[in-house]
């Protein structure tokens, strides 16, 4: 998946798990960028009676680095806290939920947001905000849109904000990937250990009618681009900002024999991170996985060689025998991927004024170039698709990163700095086979769509 | 852990690392953050200063690291503070003997 579950500790620890970053200039609002982090993978529907919400005891972050060093110049941290309104039910609820204030509603959730910059100033920019309740039913949320536009909340200087549950909107196709990399559309190349032969067949979405938690925060383009300025040159080397969003954790924690939170006390500790959808996933070793969730981007040159030199390219050719010859004959290292998830592509590779170059500092982290508008007719293949506004630069969230970084690794890119390779004819055909037909949006801020409720949804 | 008495904390004896997790005000003057070890007469109920008293209902956790070298983390609000004192580290050990 994009990060969910991606190393083997955040995968026991779901709230502070991130599953997905996005950022992207907004759609309707171009003086704005629109930055979203999802945490809590896989959230079935029907999940009561507890229903599911953020850590109150994780401490939630969006980096932006604007500097080219991989460091955070601008954080918005997130902070959560729970309550009970009526202790002596049992229920989430004991009636409709029909505003943020209902009073049926037992079990809610508030948070604060803070903006601290590299000096070490920290503004607090709201706190004690609502988050809307999950989406549970007709009868307990009848109208949930209404319940999550209340918890749009304004901030200063034009900031939105909105923490609460939204449909999953990344699109995988887990099952096959996982399975030794069948791809199902082209299944029939695999060459399948000898096993029986697979058909190629329409992939499957894995993530389908399930939910996340967003954090989601809409600022001028000012708030987070190089010393305050909105760029105006697509190609100038200050107009790409890298984002990658972390969660973290006390460092020491006492359980209560008597139930309970207990005690948590000392500075936090990074346990999660997310930049570049898969990089985790895809690209570092199992035993390093946990390791990389704790580090800052700005040591990510540590985890070059895996880009450079990345295992699922091998893996390809050794799983579909004969169909990635050119790939398979290719043996310099990726200068393409290196570029596209650690520096940023340089102007005048893909095009004149195209550019999500930070810096020579290899740092994961998700580039968005500030100075590039939104697209008209975005293209869900982004930059593969001619679409300058997608993946990799930034990433919305209709963009099919799946299918961009499979088709990447499996050497689509490498033309933008080798021009002497030239890809290999099935390269066209690599993908999951899933798309994100079906899946609906919002057209405002928080953009993603409403969530699944546990009544519509059968398990 | 087993409960260990005030007197029993100080007197049992041990080598191994421990992880202790110090509630309240009530074992925060014998481990002191600066490092100095309370003595046979801190057994006795006398009153606590201001530096060795805990700030309202702030928790204090050790993490005895290394016994044998002394460092023991201190956790305490947003802090980690680290220390190297054998002689508290042989203490907390012996506590759990």
């Amino acid at each position: 998946m994009s990060s969910h579950r991606e190393a083997p500790e955040i995968a026991k620890d779901p709230v502070a798990d991130s599953t997905d970053l996005y950022a992207f200039v907004s759609p309707d609002k171009s003086d704005t960028v629109t930055l979203i982090a999802n945490y809590i993978p896989l959230e079935g529907p029907a999940a009561g009676p507890n229903f599911y919400e953020f850590g109150d005891d994780v401490l939630y972050e969006i980096h932006i680095s604007n500097s080219g060093d991989g460091l955070a110049d601008v954080t918005y941290q997130f902070r959560f806290h729970s309550d009970n309104k009526i202790p002596s039910t049992f229920l989430y609820n004991d009636g409709p939920i029909e505003s943020l204030d209902s009073a049926s509603w037992n079990r809610r959730q508030y948070y604060s947001v803070t903006r601290v910059t590299r000096n070490g100033k920290s503004v607090e920019l709201a706190s004690n905000l609502a988050c809307p309740p999950c989406n549970i039913g007709p009868l307990s949320t009848p109208d949930y849109p209404s319940l999550a536009r209340a918890a749009v909340h304004s901030l200063s200087n034009g900031r939105q904000v909105f923490a609460g549950q939204r449909a999953e909107a990344f699109f995988v196709d887990l099952g096959a990937i996982f399975d030794l990399g069948d791809l199902r559309p082209i299944a029939n190349l695999h060459n399948t250990f000898g096993l029986a032969a697979l058909k190629a067949t329409p992939g499957v979405n894995s993530t389908a009618q399930v939910n996340v938690h967003s954090i989601a925060i809409q600022v001028p383009i000012t708030d987070i681009a190089n010393s305050g300025v909105k760029p105006s040159s697509s190609a100038a080397a200050a107009s790409s900002v890298g984002i990658w969003t972390t969660a973290s954790r006390r460092k020491a924690r006492v359980l209560n024999a008597n139930g309970g939170a207990g005690i948590e006390t000392g500075p936090y500790v990074q346990v999660s991170r997310l930049g570049n959808p898969l990089f985790n996933e895809v690209l570092v070793p199992l035993s390093e996985k946990d390791k990389w969730n704790a580090q800052p981007p700005s040591k990510d040159k540590n985890y070059a060689k895996g880009v450079a030199n990345p295992e699922l390219a091998g893996l390809l050719n050794v799983l579909y025998p004969g169909a990635f010859p050119n790939l398979a004959a290719y043996t310099k290292p990726r200068a393409d991927l290196e570029a596209i998830l650690l520096t940023g592509i340089p102007a005048g590779v893909v095009a004149k004024d195209y550019s999500t170059l930070t810096g020579s500092v290899q740092a994961d982290m998700l580039r968005l170039n500030l100075a590039i508008p939104p697209a008209a007719t975005p293209s869900a293949l982004g930059i593969l698709g001619g679409d300058v506004a997608g993946f990799p630069n930034g990433r919305r969230i209709t963009d099919d990163v799946v299918t961009i970084e499979l088709q990447a690794v499996a050497g689509v890119t490498i033309p933008l700095v080798d021009k002497s390779f030239t890809p290999d004819k099935a390269i066209a055909d690599v993908s999951d086979g899933v798309t994100g037909a079906g899946l609906t949006f919002l057209s405002p801020f928080p953009y993603l769509g409403t969530p699944y409720s546990g009544y519509s949804v059968s398990a | 852990m087993e409960p260990v008495s005030r007197r029993t904390f100080f007197k049992q004896a041990g080598t191994a690392a421990a992880v202790a997790a110090v509630a309240g005000g009530a074992l925060a003057a014998p481990l002191g953050l600066g490092g100095a070890i309370a003595g046979a007469s801190s057994t006795k109920e006398s009153p606590l200063t201001p530096n060795e008293d805990l700030r309202g209902n702030e928790d204090l956790v050790a993490h005895v690291k290394n016994s044998r070298t002394g460092e023991i983390s201190l956790f305490v609000g947003h802090r980690e503070v680290t220390i190297h004192d054998r002689k508290i580290a042989a203490r907390l050990v012996r506590a759990i003997r």
